[in-house]
């Protein structure tokens, strides 16, 4: 509801402005106090807020509807992320995708407020209407005046506009309708032998002309009907209303001079008596208006200085205060807050990882709602992922996911990990909810579908298991994440790239400082990997018979010691027989070498153990220690 | 005969007894030159005149026939009537001097007094 949130935001100014009118009525040049009430106006019938990320609806191509891939949505279901379901999803707990649409319970039913709203609005706006032409046919059969006096006076107050006076017998008081054309109606009971009388109307009735004010008065109205449930709103209305009245008496008593003063409102109260004469019908209502209004008059000075400067300041606050509000109804909830939400302050050592997208595959727009993926963060393990859903979800919504490799051919399995987790709500903001999917993943290809049960889900999504410790999404970079959106038996695919995957590690680059050969040039630590790369020692030698020069590349030999704080090491040596030795901390190693340029990697992967990177004081690699601290030994 | 008409009916009025029966085309054209009155708010006080009884309608050609003289109708002052328009919903969108509510008499006195006071 952009309306409620105008509303609320306008609402804010309002006060602002009722309290510095209640406080500075009379010290403050009074049409500070309209360009304020304009200030207000502007935001209340602003209705857009320019949204930063556009969202229009994308169209059939971009809802790829996931129809070929039968033997993934038999598996899918059982194993997803379920909606709403705060922990591991049991099995059953997967419906039949064709339960008919319900509207969720956690969705207000915006349709009746709106429409509350819309017929209360266009019957206030009908009422203004109806009431205004009504009055109108009788303005039109307003007569011509003629008089020297009137003529003076629209020769005193040049307008370029064409001002018509007319006279009317059915009016009381003066008034000026029109607002590109306009006319000043004169009551019959005010003569041109009136002239001092007439000579402050009329100048009164043509700075409302100058000013727009009849402009003014049909935009308050609009504001009005639009946010007519909101009282502020309406105690805007009868102050600004009265605003342009003292603003308009001001500048009367200012052309006139300070002598005026007490003339001009004897004037306005001459004519109120003779209003008297016109109607047995009288009440105080509006007692406290006329009241202000001629204490105001009597109280009008010419605007000094600080006055003004102080106007100046009020009016230059306002407008910063509007442009805020503005931009504010603009942006995006941050993704950040939403993440803290979840993580609590632990999520500030992810700030840097968050992934806003911005990407149109990652949205879905059905006729209920859309749902767009927001903002990702991916750990070594773990998959977060932020939903924005705007509009009505189903009840049968659920959500699996799992990281694709584009590149992978239909021959190959197309996957590389599923995704365990739950989805949970985490904020419900200006009309959209937001939901956290977190997911662990889990190597698809080591898995048969018949052995994914509950028992295996509570196994491998439980933090504390050792369960593919070595794997890291770090090495994914590139590849997709997907998530199948099971939407009223429809299924949906949102995808966005793995990218920016937090990991701890710590890493020296080292100087390519060849000796025995070979050299070290990356040694990266993870909690559960060392990394060495670097290059071989070559042989070669130019054949005697063909002089062609051939190589091959030695290996080097590379005995690893990780040196905890505490002063124990732990020795990641192994023998090219790749028998390892220690048991207490076992481990796997993958080498590879480039047989034509001779580099090399090698991992050592922590299997069924876990270091912890904070505990971790040195690395010593053949004889050389590196400290985490930066000091060399 | 008591008959009350508003300035403007009686500026249709004029024209029927300066020119006789007049058609209301005609009247039209006149009190344009005249007052600056579009065509249909010409029609309108027409047909307010018709309802008052004081302008018969004969065709062909809309042709309006005055029913009363000028001796017969008195010039209305202002009165209630002018509160019949400002009764209960007064018109918003119009910039007007005063509200339409009315003041007691003890008020404007006050309000007077006030005017002194603050002089």
């Amino acid at each position: 509801m952009k309306v409620l949130q105008t509303s609320l935001s306008a609402a804010v100014l309002i006060l602002a402005v009722v309290v510095i009118r209640t406080l500075a009525i009379n010290k403050l040049p009074k049409k500070t106090f309209l360009i304020l009430w304009d200030i207000v106006l502007c935001r209340l019938l602003i209705p857009f807020s320019i949204p930063l990320r556009m969202r229009a609806y994308n169209g059939p191509d971009n809802i790829s509807e996931v129809l070929a891939q039968e033997d993934i949505i038999r598996i899918v279901p059982n194993t997803s992320l379920q909606y709403n379901t705060a922990n591991i999803v049991p099995a059953e707990v997967a419906k039949a995708p064709s339960t008919p649409s319900v509207v969720s319970p956690f969705v207000p039913n915006w349709s009746a407020f709106v429409l509350v709203w819309s017929t209360v609005a266009i019957i206030m706006a009908s009422f203004f209407l109806v009431t205004h032409l009504r009055c109108l046919k009788k303005y039109k059969t307003a007569l011509p005046v003629n008089g020297y006096v009137f003529n003076r006076c629209l020769r005193e107050h040049p307008i370029r506009r064409t001002v018509q006076i007319r006279q009317l017998d059915t009016i009381a008081v003066p008034l000026t309708y029109g607002i590109w054309r306009p006319v000043i109606l004169l009551p019959k009971i005010i003569s041109s032998k009136d002239e001092w009388r007439l000579k402050y109307i009329l100048a009164h009735e043509l700075v409302h002309i100058k000013r727009f004010d009849t402009l003014r008065k049909w935009l308050l109205a609009a504001a009005l009907c639009i946010h007519w449930f909101n009282p502020l709103v309406w105690a805007m209305y009868v102050l600004a209303n009265r605003d342009i009245e003292l603003a308009c008496d001001e500048a009367v008593v200012r052309a006139f001079g300070q002598t005026s003063r007490s003339s001009y409102a004897l004037a306005l109260i001459g004519m109120e008596e003779a209003k008297i004469g016109l109607a047995p019908l009288a009440s105080n209502f509006n007692k406290k208006a006329i009241e202000e209004r001629v204490i105001s008059i009597m109280k009008t000075k010419e605007a000094t200085v600080f006055s003004r400067v102080l106007a100046f300041i009020l009016v230059a606050v306002m407008m910063l205060t509007f442009a805020v509000s503005l931009v504010e109804a603009e942006v995006e909830p941050k993704s950040l807050g939403l993440f803290r939400k979840a993580f609590g302050d632990d999520v500030y050592k992810y700030a840097d990882s968050i992934n806003e997208i911005a990407e149109e595959s990652a949205a879905v727009v059905t006729e209920d709602c859309t749902i767009r993926l927001q903002s990702t963060i991916f750990t070594d393990h773990n998959v977060y992922a932020i939903m924005a859903v705007e509009g009505e979800l189903p009840e049968d919504f659920s959500i699996s996911g799992r990281i694709v490799d584009p590149e992978d051919t239909p021959r190959i399995p197309r996957w590389k990990y599923m995704l365990f987790g739950s989805m949970e709500e985490i904020g419900y903001q200006k009309g959209v909810r937001y939901f956290l999917c977190s997911a662990t993943i889990t190597d698809w290809l080591y898995i048969k579908p018949q052995d994914i049960d509950e028992e295996f889900i509570k196994a491998h999504t439980n933090p504390d298991s050792d369960y593919l410790k070595y794997d890291s999404l770090k090495d994914c970079e590139g590849k997709t994440l997907e998530l199948t959106l099971n939407l009223n038996g429809s299924k949906y695919i949102l995808t966005t790239v793995v990218t920016n995957v937090f990991t701890k590690n710590i890493v020296f680059y080292l100087e390519p400082d060849l000796y025995d050969g070979y050299c070290i040039e990356e040694i990266m630590l993870t909690p559960f990997e060392l990394k060495i790369r670097g290059c071989s020692r070559e042989i070669g030698e130019h054949s005697k018979s063909t002089g062609e020069y051939s190589n091959e590349w030695i290996e080097p030999h590379i005995r690893a010691t990780i040196v905890l704080v505490d002063g124990q090491e732990i020795n990641l040596d192994y023998d090219d027989r790749r028998l390892f030795f220690y048991q207490r901390h076992p481990i796997s190693v993958i080498r590879n070498y480039d047989t034509s340029t001779g580099k090399f990697y090698r991992n050592w992967r922590f299997s069924r153990w876990e270091l912890d990177l904070s505990q971790v004081a040195a690395i010593t690699v053949n004889g050389i220690t590196y400290r985490v601290d930066g000091q060399e030994d | 005969m008591d008959i009350k008409l508003f300035d403007s009916e009686l500026k249709v009025m004029e024209v029927l007894w300066q020119y006789g029966d007049t058609p209301a085309k005609r009247i039209a054209e006149i009190l344009n030159k005249q007052v600056g009155w579009k065509k249909t708010t010409t029609y309108t006080v027409i047909k307010k005149c018709i309802e008052k009884g004081v302008i018969e309608r004969r065709e062909p050609n809309f042709v309006c026939h005055p029913l009363v003289t000028k001796e017969q109708v008195r010039e209305f002052e202002t009165n209630e009537l002018i509160n019949k328009m400002y009764g209960g919903a007064a018109d918003q969108l119009v910039a007007s001097l005063l509200e339409s509510r009315k003041l007691t008499p003890q008020e404007i006195e006050r309000l007077k007094r006030l005017v002194k006071d603050l002089e």
